[in-house]
């Protein structure tokens, strides 16, 4: 960029200064602490025995921490390809010809996202039910119920029975990120595009997405960092349960802090799921940066 | 052939796209017409459409379960935080993506981290915190994390985006003799339109729900926020949904009307596209 | 001259009288000199609910006798009040009053949050006897009471009459040998023998597992537990207890979906008479009086979980005990010391226990006056439950990561999958390695 257009690295600074004081008071600094606390054995009293590494020790052997990092990759996986890879989709068909009540789609597909767990969870609670629940309803009435399940009783699948509302509940969120950026791209290069031949599907993938390969990262960084943290949609529906077969890392490390009271083993916890996030941000990075040099 | 296959497609389209739009609207349709029966009515058949619609509810949502105080409480805290993210969102995305200064990896890094954390852990440190600071159970103390928290979206997305706003608008600008405040804020702003709108969205959906730091920051009741004051419809035991599901339906009211607002502007330019079909 | 020092010698008096009585009392709360009192509270008294309804009035009622005192109360709603009292806790920005669990009670003493009670209540026998039997116990450390409880939740069977008959069973199992004799029979009929909804994992543990645990183990090996003198989580009697369960669900007497329906739901197929029995808590007796249809109403008594043979345990004890109580302070002042005792002997005497029968809320307080029970169900378990021993609820006393292994285990045992001693073994590992 032309040295005459960049300012002073003072104006910089200080135009920063506001958002940064803001985000390192409410932010970095309890951030800082969480770090401090995880070096001790703290129970909210006036006790806070050092402890060295000894929590971060206790975390790398932890099964259940693991197990339910497991849970949080398959969430990723499907949510990545559902959420993403659907709401994506949607957009282009809403940039096309072929769709009908386009006003109509993408005003209502927002909805969900605006819902509470609570009502989701419930909602989706009552769907998977054996008894009366509408997806055994249709299952049975297309004839394949002999593949009826107990959605979220059985442990093997539980976590896919909740990836399903996951994904659902959020393809409207990724739609309208993903349209604000296709709004961005040139009208003109599409057009262009679409003369020389490439409609549909082939202008998605050429052209569209590697205009919105920015974007397109920061909503996988979105995806991934939201699905770490995913809680309250678990919380409603099966608390983890049954057992510990849907359990996730945010709801591990909230239990270990709030039911057992070991606030230095739960930063810990969140402190290694800060590690874990950044760790896939950055593969996810590197995939991004691998398929542009193809 | 090629026209019956385009057919096809557009049939599964469109198939698809409206099943999937009805999914969308039915739960907000069913929270409304339950929330018009009574618990009984509810508990016996959770999805038939109230015989009588009943707005009972709706009146002791507001009058025992005072919702109208938390519903102004959320409104300022969402309201002043969203003004100043979208504000400080776009001057720290578009410098994060314009130069290149000192502490730049530092700062994007330091967002993200923050983006990165789950809330319960840094519940006591900020309450820690903001006890020792006296920012405890104030009118503005929910504003500062509310806002700290939307910055890292916000942040990303802005600067993810000006990457496409051609830098020759703003050369010719400087050329023209505008300032560099000037240039930020009169001519890139307003090209970033639908980004910063879906900033300000997904901020007002973040922060009005908020719930964890609304808790316990705050002590109050004149102070509380409209999670808060929902969980008073759930009870220790036992919950009465119609009644839950007026105040989840006026709770969830702005939200929606954020939304509406706000859309047109992400999905503006497609009408130019879609002359052309 | 003698006028004058008569007077100076009755004004000393009088001082002297004045001083004694007012030091000799030293409780009395300083009303006489009208200083301004202010009492933070923090509880779980939000409107709506019976036990808010209960108590509100008692406490308008002590502000309008006490005008220099006043009462900052927040209210929270129960599922959130364990957080927001940890936070606090954490943060040392604990009020004056506030709620704590049976859980945290050991927790909280030792970080020297809480006062003791014990003075208080044993200079007032008229308030510390009106209390039932028992209901100190979850916050009774180290001999020293911690908190007063108002209110207690019991568990116990409900069980259709009707529907009984229909299967040919004469009446309610003595043993659990004849109770999982029953389960084909009901299972005949078509209904779910025993619905249980433990989507909230609480549940099984709360309703089955502390009373059934008790038939087997008895109240001594649990106090070792709770003592930590020597008893272990895989002593036989324990491990019995759990393949007791276990045999039970084998036998198919749950509903298949046990883990992802919620205590709601289960009400509701009881009330539908689509179950025979239902293991639930007293908090839904107000619930069932309120939606339950005649016909079943008429026709569900209650009964104890069955004996299991060769158990140590007491066959008529049900689980009793207070979930959260009121505690103080530990840092609370002098001044507001004799307060902060009046407001809690207002919020917990007999007017408090009447209240609460009228309302519908179990109380850990004798009523003062004698309270005709009108609905069905209540009336019937306030006759099932009179004089009835009473065991505590494991979650209400053991540490909370042997609880949270207790209960994970649970919800996979009933679905079989895991063993009894593997289960037991879990629990252990935990106790052991937690030192609380």
């Amino acid at each position: 960029m032309s040295k005459a257009l960049r300012p002073k690295n003072i104006v910089i600074y200080g135009l920063l200064a506001p958002g940064l004081a803001v985000f390192v008071l409410c932010c970095i600094a309890p951030l800082f602490v969480a770090v401090y606390n995880s070096f001790f054995d703290w129970d909210g009293g006036p006790v806070k025995r050092f402890v060295g590494f000894q929590n971060y020790a206790e975390l790398v052997q932890d099964r259940a921490f693991w197990s339910a990092f497991k849970n949080n990759l398959t969430f990723i996986f499907w949510t990545v390809l559902g959420q993403i890879g659907i709401a994506f989709l949607i957009a282009m068909l809403l940039q096309s010809r072929i769709l009908k009540f386009k006003n109509f789609h993408r005003t209502v597909i927002f909805f969900p996202v605006v819902l509470s767990a609570v009502v989701v969870g419930f909602l989706w609670r009552i769907m998977y039910n054996s008894e009366y629940g509408i997806v055994n309803t249709l299952m049975r009435a297309v004839g394949l119920g002999n593949f009826i399940q107990l959605w979220l009783d059985n442990p093997d699948i539980v976590i896919g029975s909740l990836a399903i509302p996951k994904v659902w509940q959020f393809i409207g969120y990724y739609l309208i990120i993903l349209l604000a950026a296709i709004q961005g791209i040139d009208q003109s290069v599409l057009e262009v595009a679409e003369l020389d031949g490439a409609t549909g599907w082939k202008k998605s993938r050429y052209i569209v997405v590697p205009l919105i390969k920015n974007t397109l990262m920061v909503t996988i960084m979105l995806c991934i960092s939201g699905n770490m943290k995913t809680f309250d949609q678990i919380f409603v529906m099966t608390g983890g349960g049954p057992g510990t077969s849907s359990e996730v890392v945010a709801l591990y490390a909230y239990n270990v802090s709030m039911n057992r009271m070991r606030y230095g083993y739960g930063s810990t916890a969140a402190i290694g799921i800060l590690i874990l996030s950044l760790g896939l941000i950055m593969l996810s990075r590197l995939a991004g940066r691998k398929k542009e040099e193809e | 052939m090629k026209k019956a296959w385009d057919m096809f497609q557009g049939v599964v389209a469109n198939a698809f796209v409206s099943l999937f739009s009805i999914t969308c609207i039915f739960p907000i349709i069913w929270m409304i017409y339950s929330s018009l029966k009574t618990d009984k009515e509810f508990s016996l058949n959770i999805l038939s459409l109230p015989a009588k619609p009943e707005f009972g509810n709706y009146a002791r949502a507001i009058t025992e379960g005072k919702i109208g105080s938390y519903f102004v409480n959320s409104m300022f805290n969402t309201l002043s935080a969203l003004v100043v993210v979208l504000v400080i969102s776009f001057i720290t995305g578009y410098c994060i993506s314009r130069f290149r200064f000192k502490g730049r990896t530092f700062i994007y890094y330091m967002f993200l981290s923050g983006m990165l954390i789950p809330i319960y852990a840094l519940l006591i440190p900020i309450f820690v915190e903001f006890k020792t600071l006296g920012l405890l159970n104030k009118k503005f103390t929910l504003i500062l994390p509310y806002i700290a928290f939307a910055l890292p979206t916000g942040v990303f997305l802005v600067e993810s985006s000006v990457e496409s706003v051609p830098i020759e608008v703003e050369e010719a600008a400087c050329i023209d003799g505008s300032s560099f405040i000037n240039t930020m804020f009169r001519i890139v702003m307003p090209m970033c339109k639908p980004v910063l709108s879906t900033v300000a969205i997904l901020t007002f959906l973040h922060t009005w729900n908020e719930f964890p730091l609304a808790l316990v920051l705050i002590r109050s009741n004149a102070l509380k926020t409209m999670p808060i004051g929902l969980t008073n419809f759930v009870g220790a035991y036992t919950v009465n949904y119609p009644l839950m599901l007026a105040a989840l339906v006026v709770s969830t009211l702005p939200v929606v009307i954020m939304y509406l607002l706000f859309y047109n502007q992400i999905m503006k330019g497609m009408t130019a596209g879609a002359v052309k079909g | 001259m003698r006028n004058k020092t008569w007077m100076r010698l009755a004004s000393l008096a009088c001082a002297g009288i004045m001083g004694v009585t007012m030091t000799g009392c030293g409780q009395k709360a300083p009303e006489a000199a009208g200083e301004k009192i202010e009492i933070s509270m923090l509880d779980f008294f939000i409107p709506g609910e019976g036990v808010t309804k209960a108590m509100k009035p008692l406490l308008d009622e002590y502000l309008a006798k006490h005008p220099n005192v006043t009462i900052d109360e927040e209210s929270v709603s129960n599922s959130d009040l364990a957080t927001k009292v940890q936070t606090l806790a954490a943060g040392e920005e604990l009020p004056d009053i506030f709620m704590i669990k049976g859980q945290m009670a050991e927790t909280f003493v030792e970080n020297g949050k809480v006062f003791s009670l014990s003075e208080a209540l044993s200079s007032d026998s008229a308030w510390k006897d009106n209390f039932k039997e028992g209901v100190f116990s979850n916050f009774t450390i180290g001999e020293k009471i911690y908190a007063v409880p108002f209110q207690v939740t019991n568990t116990c069977v409900f069980y259709n009459t009707d529907l009984f008959k229909q299967a040919g069973i004469q009446e309610f199992p003595g043993s659990w040998s004849e109770l999982l004799d029953i389960i084909p029979k009901l299972k005949e009929i078509g209904v779910t023998p025993i619905v249980l909804g433990n989507k909230e994992k609480w549940n099984a543990e709360s309703v089955i597992m502390s009373t059934l645990g008790n038939r087997l183990t008895g109240d001594e090996w649990y106090q070792s537990i709770r003592d930590r003198s020597g008893a272990k989580f895989t002593d036989p009697e324990f491990v019995q207890s759990l393949q007791a369960l276990s045999d039970l669900a084998a036998a198919g007497a749950f509903n298949e979906d046990v883990n992802s329906i919620d205590g709601a739901q289960q009400r509701q197929l009881y009330m539908n008479g689509k179950a025979a029995i239902t293991i639930d808590g007293s908090w839904a007796i107000a619930n069932f009086d309120e939606n339950c249809p005649e016909e079943v109403k008429n026709v569900t008594e209650m009964a104890a979980l069955p004996m299991v043979e060769g158990g140590k345990g007491n066959p008529e004890t049900i689980t009793g005990g207070a979930g959260w109580a009121l505690a103080v302070n530990s840092k609370i002042s002098e001044e507001k010391k004799a307060v902060v005792i009046d407001i809690l002997k207002a919020m917990t005497g007999p007017e408090y226990g009447t209240a609460a029968i009228e309302e519908g809320t179990l109380t850990a307080v004798k009523p003062g006056e004698e309270v005709k029970i009108e609905k069905t169900i209540a009336a019937k378990f306030d006759v099932f439950a009179k004089d009835r021993p009473f065991i505590p609820v494991y979650d209400h006393q053991l540490s909370s990561g042997v609880i949270d292994v207790m209960q994970s285990g649970l919800q996979e045992l009933l679905i079989g999958r895991v063993a009894p001693e593997e289960l037991a073994q879990r629990i252990q590992t935990e106790y052991e390695n937690n030192g609380k």
